[in-house]
């Protein structure tokens, strides 16, 4: 039960900062916080090995809710799947909060911030450890809350503070969905562990049971996977409630770095990939999968290849790499998703963190249009944000980012889903495109802004380091585990996971696999060549013109497709309009209306009573014996 | 003594506000002698919990005797899994509530003090009393101090809002006691036993004729204003805003329980075939008070209506699991019960020490006080994440099981119930926004953060708040009996009408 450590370490830091943080710990916070991450990481180093080894652990802590029927224990799983998590959140947690001493040096809230990275960190790891939906869901919900505390953690400004509540409602709004989903597997197992949820006879049992709802009868299978699949929605920021995420960039940049890019976000996939007996069995949801992730990528990509705040760049970036590990998980390619998770994880932190080293040298400004040529202030950063570019455009073969997408794009291919996969083959030009602008106008070209490239330096060491420690991985996740091509180490690993002990039952030939990488590779080259023309040789004229060649289509993508514009209009308006007259029109003119009324008729009752209180006592002895003579009757009678 | 707890517990601050009375002269030292009071008696309520046999399903502690034995009439009571926490509940808030009295209250402390006693000490007999006459006279006794809570003690508009309270609740009354009547008449003449007997009562079966769903819808509108549920809530919200903060905990933390407890303590066992029948017309009401609250509560401007509102959606789940008629339903109903209370009593406490800094309570007129008060800033947040029902603290465990038991029973109405997670996001983070966050607003100078009296009577709600989202089962182990037993009851009268 080594494995316990993992949570107890960071749920220590956060227990010691958070109640000794303000008074007494103040700047020395990181000191508590790092040694409850690092003894995270450490044990989960050797909880890897030991899966490696075959050693694998599925055990109840103690039982948490009882309730009749119902017995929901508090209990850990750690698996393969478990394995490569624990690596890339306490991997990445890790560099974030060595980033951060530098970064956050000199903010008034520090002991603050380094508590709610350790809630963070706590939360992401309940997440992946949990052994049952209700741990998962805890979990979830957890980090929901660190993204808010996080998001807003400049809470003074208004656009943190309106960031940080979209976040947590628009999640909200996918979790509403995974409860339900939740609650359909509780019926249909009797339970919310894994091990009774994923056991496949279980499943062969209900596959083609139905469920009536709302006078609808629909694959039972297909309804929870749906609604689990709408957390992941929200969560890991797909279309339709993709919208919080490139706000949710009004956080502190390592923030973006670990919860906005590298793990928290990638929940969803994690949790499609966990629940991939449900999935693989739901055939109409895995449509629906696929097809969400690969707009979603589309999305993305049509939004960064437009946009001039840097940490936006990125955090689209992030939507669109999201759509590609959801459809990846839609298409059975479940190994391919977490493959593309793990590296993802390493580049889009190392890019956020460069980003934010960038910032710190630009004055808080993140406009790329006022950088330039600053790779001759900042060697690391540069060579380190370039090393990112590189992974994740896919160009470039032998890094990271090459071998986890090109699998994806030809599993996809390989699971007859063509058309996503013809999409999502052009996104990745894009990719490699915005990816490069935003590279070559932030550190190649002249400076456009000569006041701030003067004053513009390179970070700390306790910045730089872990953008050096984050571009190792970046550069070597993929030869080290995902070589031989679709058979590498993660691969071995994750097959246990995986039902069917495969990618979805399908293979391609080798020449097809090697076509397919060539030519995604070629296609991400065109992109990066396109770019620079676009920014390097012609920075000038082509990119205005072509801004205004295509005129509507840019507008659209520029202004993200218009989708707050349109849910402030269609949803959130009409939703307070109809909240008032509730409140305003309902409560207080209907039902109080009527409430009065009983009171106008108790007072004018009154007012006609009052004039039998005359106060002559033979009128009163009068209406006795009347009374007494009728009670009488009445008697007898009865 | 362990014999005689309920006594003791129904007595005590009887006394101890007598006692106060009597010699007590000057305010300040009434507000201590009740603070005091008010502690032993939650100290008291300690042995009860512990000694109580969490396998026994009936009643326990039981004392009886004849009162006004002409007319079937005992002194009868006993505690039972459902009513216990209640109890807990009742001397825990009465304490807290005093205490976060202390400063609050500057006019006619005396009074307010003993009748906060004598408040508490109704409460607690509602609870225990298994006798139909002592039920009703505990009931009604209820209403004169907290009706003197909110109009002497109360805001602005106190007198319109202790009105309303008083004629809705008492109209609720009224309907009670027909029913009340109609039952000792019935179970007379079946059984040739007059008697006010609740226990006694209940266990005779009324035929589910018409008789028996007239008594249940009696006992329902007597109830369902208690709780409130939709449409007969629009007492709360004012009740609400112009109530003292003791009166606000306790309305919110207590009284409104007395309607859901009253369900399970009447309508289920007394009108089960009844209660099966309207089993969907309650469940559309509950969903109905889910979403309305919720909504509603999402326009508001001050923060103590909002508060007020979401209580009526959060009061739906309990009556929601309740009628579910299943062991997760139910023990989520009464945990939920729980919950609300620990959470919106301590929200109510916390608005409570800010309107005493700022005279305030509308929204607009705050803005980022976080950086001002970071202490209650962070409590505030705590609560306000509690009441969304955020995993690791209680409401979240309430509410999951109510879910689990309405899909179970009803999976469309607990579908539409489930979205009120949104909902409740949506209020309490939009009002934490504008409150919190944000530039700080200047108008609001000199604003203190917490005391340490406020942080002390916070302390066991915080603590509580998480207890019960991470080992729930210490206050689920009690009910587990008692709630099984009435489940069984029910279902095999489910089962013989079909």
């Amino acid at each position: 039960m080594i494995e316990l450590l993992i949570l107890l370490a960071p749920l220590a830091a956060l227990l010691i900062n958070g109640i000794f943080g303000r008074l007494y710990i103040k700047n020395n916070a990181h000191y508590i916080a790092i040694a409850g991450v690092l003894v995270s990481l450490l044990v989960s180093l050797i909880t890897f090995v030991r899966v490696m080894g075959g050693h694998t652990v599925d055990t109840v802590v103690y039982e948490w809710v009882l309730a009749g029927d119902i017995k929901i224990p508090f209990g850990i799983l750690v698996d393969q799947l478990t394995a490569y998590m624990l690596v890339v959140v306490t991997f990445v947690s890790t560099m974030v909060h060595i980033y951060s001493i530098g970064y956050m040096h000199d903010d008034p809230g520090y002991w603050r911030f380094f508590t709610y990275l350790s809630i963070f960190t706590f939360s992401m790891l309940v997440l992946v450890l949990g052994n049952n939906f209700l741990m998962l869901f805890v979990g979830w919900e957890l980090v929901g809350l660190s993204s808010y505390l996080l998001i807003g953690f400049w809470y003074e400004k208004k656009s943190a503070a309106d960031a940080n509540k979209k976040a947590f409602v628009v999640n909200r709004i996918g979790d509403f969905g995974f409860y339900v989903g939740l609650l359909l597997v509780l019926v249909t197992f009797r339970s919310l562990n894994y091990s009774d949820a994923f056991n496949h006879e279980a499943i062969v049992h209900v596959k083609e049971a139905t469920f009536k709802v709302f006078g609808a009868n629909l694959s039972l299978l297909d309804l929870m996977t749906f609604g689990l699949f709408c957390g992941a929605i929200g969560k890991s920021a797909q279309f339709p409630l993709h919208v919080w995420l490139p706000d949710a960039m009004e956080g502190p940049t390592p923030v973006s770095a670990l919860i906005h890019a590298a793990t928290m976000v990638t929940a969803g996939v994690y949790m499609v990939a966990r629940c991939n007996p449900l999935f693989a069995e739901a055939h109409i949801t895995s449509n629906i999968v696929v097809y969400i992730g690969m707009f979603t990528a589309l999305l993305g990509a049509t939004i960064g290849l437009t946009q001039f705040d840097l940490k936006r760049i990125l955090a689209y970036s992030t939507v669109s790499q999201l759509g590609y590990m959801i459809m990846a998980t839609g298409a059975g390619a479940y190994i391919a998703a977490i493959f593309h998770l793990f590296t993802h994880a390493f580049f889009k932190g190392l890019l956020f963190l460069g980003s934010g080293s960038v910032m710190h040298a630009m004055e808080n400004d993140l406009d790329v249009r006022k950088m330039g040529g600053l790779k001759a202030k900042m060697p690391i950063t540069r060579w380190t944000y370039l090393i990112g570019c590189m992974a994740i455009s896919g160009a470039v073969p032998l890094m990271s980012g090459w071998f986890s997408k090109d699998e994806i794009l030809a599993m996809t291919f390989a699971s007859g889903h063509y058309f996503p996969w013809f999409v999502t083959a052009v996104v990745g030009g894009m990719t490699a495109f915005y990816m490069f602008r935003s590279y070559f106008l932030v550190f190649e070209g002249t400076p456009r802004d000569k006041h701030k490239f003067d004053h513009a330096h390179e970070s700390p060491l306790t910045m730089t380091v872990p953008l050096i420690l984050l571009s190792i991985p970046a550069i070597f996740a993929g030869l080290v585990f995902g070589l031989p091509l679709e058979n590498g180490i993660i691969h071995k690993m994750l097959s246990h996971v995986v039902a069917g002990h495969g990618e979805g039952g399908h293979h391609l030939s080798h020449a097809t696999t090697y076509g397919l990488m060539a030519l995604s590779t070629v296609i991400g080259i065109i992109g990066i060549y396109i770019a620079y023309v676009f920014y390097v040789q012609k920075p000038d004229v082509l990119p205005a013109k072509t801004a205004k060649a295509a005129g509507p289509i840019y507008k659209l993508f520029y202004n993200k497709w218009y989708f707050d514009e349109i849910y402030q209009a269609f949803i959130i308006n009409p939703l307070v309009m109809i909240s008032k007259f509730l409140w305003k029109g309902f409560d207080a003119n209907v039902i109080d209306f009527i409430v009065n009324a009983f009171g106008w008729v108790a007072k004018f009752l009154g007012s006609v009573l009052r004039h039998l209180q005359t106060g002559r006592i033979q009128t009163y002895i009068f209406s006795m014996v009347v009374g007494v003579i009728l009670l009488l009757t009445i008697f007898y009678i009865g | 003594m362990m014999a005689n707890i309920l006594t003791i517990l129904i007595f005590f601050p009887v006394l101890a506000a007598f006692f106060l009375f009597l010699f007590f002269r000057s305010g300040k030292a009434t507000m201590w002698g009740a603070f005091i009071a008010s502690i032993i008696e939650l100290v008291l309520t300690m042995p009860l919990m512990t000694n109580f046999d969490k396998s026994n399903p009936g009643m326990q502690f039981v004392e009886k005797y004849d009162w006004i034995s002409s007319f079937g009439i005992q002194y009868y009571v006993g505690v039972d899994g459902i009513s216990i926490l209640m109890v807990f509940l009742t001397t825990l808030l009465t304490a807290i509530a005093i205490l976060g009295s202390f400063t609050y209250i500057q006019k006619r402390q005396r009074e307010f003090y003993i009748a906060m006693l004598i408040l508490e000490a109704a409460m607690v007999g509602v609870f225990v009393a298994l006798d139909f006459f002592l039920f009703y006279i505990l009931w009604e006794a209820m209403l004169i101090p907290m009706y003197l809570i909110i109009g002497v003690w109360g805001g602005a508009r106190r007198i319109y809002a202790a009105v309303k309270f008083f004629l809705y609740t008492l109209a609720g009354s009224v309907f009670m006691m027909l029913a009340i009547i109609a039952l000792y008449f019935k179970h007379g003449s079946i059984t040739g036993n007059y008697t006010f007997d609740i226990l006694a009562i209940s266990s005779q079966s009324y035929g589910g004729g018409l008789f028996e769903t007239l008594v249940f819808l009696a006992f329902f509108v007597g109830f369902a204003i208690k709780v409130p549920m939709f449409p007969v809530h629009t007492w709360l919200p004012d009740a609400h805003v112009e109530a003292p903060t003791a009166g606000s905990v306790i309305l919110a933390g207590v009284l409104l329980k007395m309607g859901t407890y009253g369900l399970l303590r009447f309508c289920l066992p007394i009108t089960p075939i009844a209660s099966i029948n309207f089993m969907p017309f309650v469940a559309i009401l509950s969903v109905i008070a889910i979403i309305y609250g919720a909504l509603v509560a999402m326009v508001q401007e001050d923060i103590k209506k909002l508060v007020a509102y979401s209580s009526v959606s959060h009061m739906g789940f309990v009556t929601l699991g309740i009628y579910a008629f299943n062991q997760s339903g139910i023990e989520g109903g009464i945990l939920q019960m729980f919950n609300h209370g620990i959470i919106t009593g301590a929200l109510f406490l916390l608005i409570g020490l800010l309107y005493e800094r700022t005279h305030t309570r509308m929204i607009a007129d705050y803005g980022g006080i976080a950086s001002k008060v970071p202490v209650y800033a962070t409590i505030f947040l705590i609560f306000t994440m509690g009441s969304i029902g955020l995993p690791s603290m209680g409401g979240f465990i309430g509410e999951f099981l109510v879910l689990v038991g309405s899909f179970k029973a009803f999976s469309n109405m607990a579908i539409i119930a489930a979205s009120g997670v949104i909902f409740a996001a949506v209020y309490m983070l939009w009002m934490y926004q504008r409150v919190f966050f944000q530039s700080y607003n200047t108008g609001l100078h000199n604003l203190t953060d917490m005391n340490v009296r406020e942080v002390i009577y916070i302390m066991p709600l915080i603590i509580l708040v998480f207890w019960t989202g991470i080992y729930p089962e210490t206050f689920t182990s009690y009910m587990h009996e008692s709630v099984k037993q009435l489940v069984e009851q029910i279902q095999s009268i489910k089962v013989a009408m079909n």
